[in-house]
């Protein structure tokens, strides 16, 4: 096979959305409590691991791109302090994530417009969860806001993944 | 499409759905834990993401349909086809994946373009020796643009075979065979009437109408003899291929194994194209037959059978096959034997072959090319090696030759040597 190497074309990496990741991730970093170094430094490593996994044209560490973002926002999302900002920084952060798998550079490109309801829906669910919380007086109570809904959503999220054909609509046994 | 009930695996949650699943479950935990609501934040959209997207795209599994062709010739095959779904659904979320038949190789990553709702694809392949194989079909899918779920299609594409043997099989079919039936007429023409040629006389039936007795052949019998007109079939013709182990090797073995059933197929193709019969035996363990039959039935049969040759992992011995061919094919059919004639197991065949009054032509395909294409030695020793392997080759071929003709199969895209045989009625098959 005369194959095409082993890295895809750095632009079609980039994507439009890659840039809008590492600045959220930047952006969590400098407002997470970790010391300002230590953070710019895992936002750049996270995001950086990500694309040079994403260039790759080998399946297996094409499919791991996702873990060291998820990995980095994770880590600067729980050294984010109890404000309404930077955990509205956090949210929208995670919203970017979905926004930059939809941008896939072994897609047809446009994918972020294309799946705009992929990133859209959760968008807007996180906004309602921050909103609720941010009206609520008591940090303590929108943790409790939140992580109540948040544990219903896993309730349904664990009937939904036990049941897949759930999405699957039978044909009218009539015209 | 058939109408098949929904596939199984019509939806899917891919790896990358149970990934955010996961790591929203431990954000969850985290953000209970700390207690901090920024991580519950981040789970939020993550979690909602995979949901999100299965309700994206067609909520059934759609039907879809796939067009395709073989293009070139020779030693290069080129597949091209569009697929597209019904309903219509943008073809940038479909996913086609294609996979290489054994005996092919790629040459070019597959050139796939969307219209708005197709998919064109093309594919270059390379056959570096002669080959019949079926083309697997491609596993297309609709996919949502984050890639966290998966809905396979409901589609009946239609067979795709590659198709390579050397170019004088295509002519092989103009020799004259044996006819092993008494009475040519016996068997059902696929073209009686005014217009074909003599052929021969049979029994009338009840219902023959006047034009097709032979008046004066039934005056001489005393019976009613009608007659038969088809010029195409020539005779009868049986193919044997030998799919036992040798000592060549797995590798080795399924190669030459490959090249039988390429030859086998171009054979039976220009034979029934000529309106002969064509049988075919598989001698592995035991032997598997098609009996002998002509017609666009038998093409199908055969090229069945031949797509499910396989090599064996016992041998059977070499009289089981001699006995049960006469279980399905009469005496005196020229039979033509696909054999890489590697050790004596194989060799010994022939003899049998003959005992039992089938007149054998061997078509041997030689494993000296396979070897010459695995160097491991210096050159000096594989020159040697190379020479004691061609005197070792044509020291068993002459051994056959006692007992019949063999034509030794060395350049795989040419096969002049076993039109010229069966051309000469002296050398074809000895008779018993």
């Amino acid at each position: 096979m005369t194959g095409p190497g082993r890295w895809r074309p750095f632009r079609r990496v980039l994507g439009p959305t890659s840039p809008v990741l590492v600045l959220a991730l930047l952006v969590l970093a400098y407002g997470s409590d970790l010391p300002l170094l230590p953070a710019l430094a895992l936002a750049i490593l996270g995001s950086a691991a990500g694309l040079a996994l994403r260039a790759s044209r080998s399946s297996t560490l094409y499919g791991l791109a996702a873990a060291p973002v998820l990995l980095a926002l994770g880590i600067l999302a729980a050294t984010t302090p109890i404000a309404p900002l930077p955990e509205l920084l956090a949210g929208a952060a995670g919203v970017v994530f979905i926004a930059w798998l939809t941008d896939d550079p072994s897609r047809p490109p446009a994918g972020a417009s294309r799946g705009a309801l992929v990133w859209a829906i959760p968008g807007l669910g996180m906004g309602v969860a921050w909103a609720s919380a941010f009206l609520l007086p008591s940090s303590a109570a929108s943790v409790g806001v939140a992580g109540g809904l948040l544990a219903a959503s896993l309730l349904v999220l664990a009937y939904v993944v036990a049941r897949p054909e759930m999405f699957d609509r039978d044909m009218a046994s009539t015209i | 499409m058939n109408g098949d009930p929904k596939p199984r695996d019509t939806f899917r949650w891919r790896a990358r759905a149970y990934l955010l699943f996961g790591a929203g479950a431990v954000l969850l935990v985290v953000g209970i834990a700390l207690p901090n609501p920024a991580p519950l934040l981040l789970a939020v959209p993550i979690l909602l993401a995979p949901v999100a997207a299965a309700f994206l795209g067609p909520r059934t599994a759609p039907d879809a349909r796939l067009e395709w062709k073989v293009e070139g010739a020779g030693t290069e095959v080129r597949i091209t086809g569009t697929a597209s779904v019904e309903p219509p659904t943008d073809a940038n979320d479909l996913m086609v994946e294609f996979s290489v038949p054994p005996g092919l190789e790629e040459t070019a990553p597959p050139e796939i373009e969307r219209d708005p709702q197709l998919v064109r694809f093309s594919l270059r392949w390379q056959a570096r020796d002669p080959v019949v194989t079926a083309v697997p079909v491609p596993r297309l899918a609709w996919r949502d643009p984050a890639g966290l779920v998966e809905r396979s299609v409901r589609w009946d594409p239609p067979d795709l075979m590659v198709e390579r043997y050397p170019p004088q099989l295509v002519d092989i079919g103009s020799v004259r065979l044996e006819r092993t039936i008494p009475l040519p007429g016996e068997t059902a023409s696929r073209r009686i009437g005014a217009s074909g040629e003599f052929f021969g006389i049979r029994e009338a039936t009840p219902t023959e109408p006047p034009s097709r007795i032979n008046w004066k052949a039934s005056a001489r019998a005393g019976r009613l003899l009608a007659n038969e007109y088809e010029v195409e079939r020539t005779g009868d013709v049986l193919l044997l291929i030998d799919a036992r182990p040798s000592s060549l090797g797995p590798a080795t073995d399924a190669r030459l194994l490959s090249l039988a059933v390429a030859g086998a197929y171009g054979i039976a193709e220009s034979f029934l194209r000529e309106k002969a019969r064509v049988g075919l035996g598989v001698f592995g363990e035991f032997l598997q037959a098609v009996p002998l039959a002509s017609g666009k039935t038998q093409r199908i049969r055969l090229r069945r059978a031949l797509l499910a040759v396989r090599l064996t992992s016992e041998p059977g011995p070499s009289e089981r096959c001699a006995i049960a061919l006469r279980r399905y094919f009469p005496r005196g059919v020229t039979t033509i034997l696909l054999s890489s004639l590697a050790d004596d197991t194989t060799s010994h065949l022939v003899p049998y072959l003959r005992r039992r009054g089938f007149p054998v032509v061997v078509l041997s395909p030689s494993y000296l090319p396979t070897l010459a294409a695995t160097r491991t030695l210096s050159d000096e020793e594989e020159e040697l090696v190379a020479r004691f392997a061609h005197l070792l080759r044509r020291h068993r071929l002459a051994q056959v030759w006692r007992d019949a003709p063999v034509v030794d199969w060395e350049e795989y895209w040419s096969l002049d040597g076993l039109v010229d045989l069966l051309s000469r009625p002296g050398r074809r098959g000895r008779r018993v």
